[in-house]
């Protein structure tokens, strides 16, 4: 395959030879012709596309699925954690970050798909008194075996945080479809 | 591979179609009619059931068809009645009887474009991906899809205009006020319905839609529920509910747990039909015959259709074909589904003399899937509610070049319907029933494309419309009415020897009522 003029930038310029099944790039009547690149979380494969397809995915763990900003500790209850990305996940990772207030050890909750303490249980009741200060992580693995096609997620505290705050809820996995409908 | 030429193809032998077809063949022309399905009628003979007509708009081969199903058993009307809910059957004899009687319209069925080759703005032809080429002098897009059109370069929208497209005017006059919807995501109008989205482990229903993220009267690439619409029967010799195949049993145990916490919504059926008896004569009932209402399938089934590849479309329409039968199948026969449930549910069943050579998935299923709205052109004249806005004269609900008259409700069935985190209840966004619309003319300008993007082209069910105009103008018997005047309109062009843009309007308007066209309100 030969493509004459424009390609390099230079007008009138003699036929190219394109080697490799690359990404030619038209750009209102300019030809060019480059690696692609990838910036994490995606990854590419290939780039060049030489010998064969390039490949671009996205890199596994820790990809965003859904958040909760200013989780409210002060109170009991369900806390929502909408899923943003995907219609079906594996959840592998909880963060939670930038409390305002360190809780009391007191504070007791845990993770479910349901509200009410219903559906699957992700993270049996626990304390989260190592979030001392607003730059304290907790990381929270999870373990739950199966798919999940559930629009939300639930901390439900037992017991509330006396001096209230909130916190930063971040749930991290792994996109098995994106969100496209 | 052959070259075909006509005086007129017709792309989509749907039932405004095959009107728009017999009409040029009465005036003259050879039509050849290229369907991508391999089903004739549309959803007219697919399932419809219901006409859903606008009182005394309908005449020509329209009127005609309904007149003929009314003279047909079991109804025998003598007098011209016309009976607008029927079975498919009824359905595909009046088609047969009324719009497939010509020799000079050919219908291709299977027939894949692959190409629409324009000289300046004339299209010359419809290419095949079987490499046959028709070629004509006048094209009329009536297909749901609007993929000639597309295809030829015509500027087409798809998906749910927001409100800065048009500026829509908004009309409130009832007292349900959120009837009249605003363009676009419309959260104010949103119905809270008491039925959960979600089983018993938080996952959502394959039926219904994740939640959405949108703003509010922002526009999206989403269309009104496609679907499914039944005929059904409690005659003895009814069908039962399929086992699709390849069926999972863990694929439909989510229906379980909607039947047994109030998903179903009390519904004899899982996918909340509502069910209607048809194919009474006069006076009479129990036939056992029925049509269907609901069987929407928002987001996913619906969402993709309009920019996929016929392939694609095929698959779509096989996986809502195996959602649907294995609900179904679930719900009648497996023992996680309670036993009144099931009983009720198998008192009913899929037709024995219905879609048994012509179905979709197993005999007795419908033969056409039914997407309610797909793309509308940006042609000539763009229909909005400005041009039905009720300001107290009637002035803007007339046009100069009425091609004829709609005004069935403002009817769009939802674009999501999504779990609420309360895990109990579901959000159905999208809806409109507007019932305070009167009646309007279409001027002849919204089925033309601009004469730079394709002078022999119309396009009278993907018409020119805001998504809000569609939502009313998407009737069957209305489409039919219009690609009436299409057919009429390229029938003399090509008696004429010129092009559609040339044919004086009252010269057409002329031909339109002579033929019984009602074009004013």
């Amino acid at each position: 395959m030969a493509i004459t003029g424009g390609f390099g930038g230079g007008a009138g310029g003699g036929s190219v030879e394109v080697i490799g099944n690359g990404i030619v790039i038209h750009n209102e009547g300019q030809l060019s012709a480059k690696p692609i690149v990838a910036v994490g979380p995606a990854s590419v494969e290939n780039p060049e596309g030489i010998g064969g397809p390039i490949v671009i995915r996205a890199e596994a763990p820790n990809f965003p699925l859904g958040k909760l900003e200013s989780a409210d500790m002060g109170t009991v209850g369900d806390k929502v954690i909408a899923i943003r990305n995907t219609t079906l996940y594996r959840a592998r990772l909880l963060v939670l970050c930038g409390a305002t207030v360190a809780p009391d050890p007191a504070m007791i909750g845990g993770f479910y798909t349901l509200p009410g303490k219903n559906g699957a249980q992700l993270v049996a009741p626990r304390s989260y008194e190592a979030l001392t200060t607003r730059g304290k992580v907790i990381e929270i693995p999870l373990a739950y075996p199966d798919t999940m096609a559930m629009p939300y997620i639930y901390w439900s505290l037992d017991a509330a945080n006396p001096g209230g705050g909130t916190v930063d809820i971040y749930l991290y996995g792994d996109v098995l479809k994106p969100l496209e409908d | 591979m052959a070259t075909i030429t006509k005086d007129v193809v017709v792309y989509g032998a749907t039932f405004p179609g095959l009107v728009a077809a017999r009409k040029a063949a009465a005036m003259g022309c050879s039509v050849a009619v290229l369907e991508w399905t391999g089903h004739v009628g549309g959803m007219t003979t697919g399932g419809l059931g219901k006409g859903d007509v606008v009182t005394g708009t309908r005449w020509g081969l329209t009127r005609k068809f309904f007149q003929t199903i009314g003279a047909n058993a079991p109804y025998s009307y003598t007098d011209g009645t016309e009976v607008v809910n029927f079975s498919s059957t009824e359905a595909v004899a009046a088609m047969e009887q009324v719009l497939l009687d010509s020799s000079s319209v050919t219908v291709v069925t299977g027939a894949w474009l692959r190409a629409v080759p324009k000289t300046g703005a004339q299209i010359q032809a419809a290419e095949l991906q079987n490499g046959d080429v028709y070629v004509a002098k006048v094209f009329i897009d009536a297909s749901y899809e609007g993929d000639l059109a597309a295809m030829a370069g015509v500027t087409m929208s798809y998906g749910r205009d927001s409100w800065d497209k048009y500026r829509e005017r908004i009309q409130r006059d009832q007292a349900s006020q959120e009837d009249w919807s605003k363009p676009g995501f419309n959260l104010e109008g949103a119905d809270r319905d008491a039925f959960k989205s979600v089983d018993g482990a938080g996952n959502l229903y394959p039926q219904h839609t994740w939640p959405p993220y949108e703003r509010e009267m922002a526009p999206s690439a989403r269309s009104q529920a496609y679907g499914w619409r039944f005929s059904l029967s409690k005659r003895a010799d009814r069908l039962p509910w399929p086992k699709p195949p390849g069926y999972r049993r863990e694929d439909f145990i989510f229906v379980a747990d909607m039947v047994n916490n109030n998903g179903g919504a009390g519904s004899v059926f899982p996918l909340r039909l509502s069910a209607f008896e048809v194919s009474n004569p006069p006076g009479q009932s129990g036939s056992n015959k029925y049509t269907t209402n609901g069987g929407d399938l928002p987001g996913f089934y619906t969402n993709p259709w309009t920019r996929a590849s016929y392939s694609e479309r095929i698959a779509i329409q096989n996986r809502a074909f195996y959602l649907a039968a294995g609900m179904h199948y679930f719900a009648a026969n497996d023992a996680a589904v309670p036993a009144t449930y099931r009983t009720n549910l198998n008192a009913w069943g899929l037709p024995a003399d219905e879609f048994q050579t012509d179905y979709i998935g197993a005999p007795g299923w419908p033969s056409a899937f039914y997407v309610r709205q797909a793309r509308t052109m940006v042609g000539q004249h763009v229909m909005t509610t400005d041009d039905v806005f009720d300001d107290g004269s009637g002035a803007n609900w007339y046009k100069a070049d009425s091609i004829g008259v709609g005004g069935y409700f403002v009817d769009a069935h939802p674009y999501y319907r999504w779990p609420l985190p309360d895990g109990q209840s579901t959000m159905e966004e999208g809806k409109l029933g507007y019932t305070g619309l009167k009646r309007y003319s279409v001027p002849l300008r919204s089925i033309l494309p601009h004469r730079g993007q394709a002078s022999n082209l119309l396009v009278p069910v993907c018409a020119s419309t805001s998504t809000l105009i569609m939502n009313s103008l998407r009737m069957e018997p209305t489409w039919g009415v219009l690609c009436e005047s299409a057919g009429t309109l390229a029938g003399l062009a090509v008696g004429a020897g010129i092009g559609i843009n040339d044919v004086p309007y009252d010269v057409l308007k002329a031909r339109l009522v002579a033929d019984g066209a009602v074009l004013s309100i």
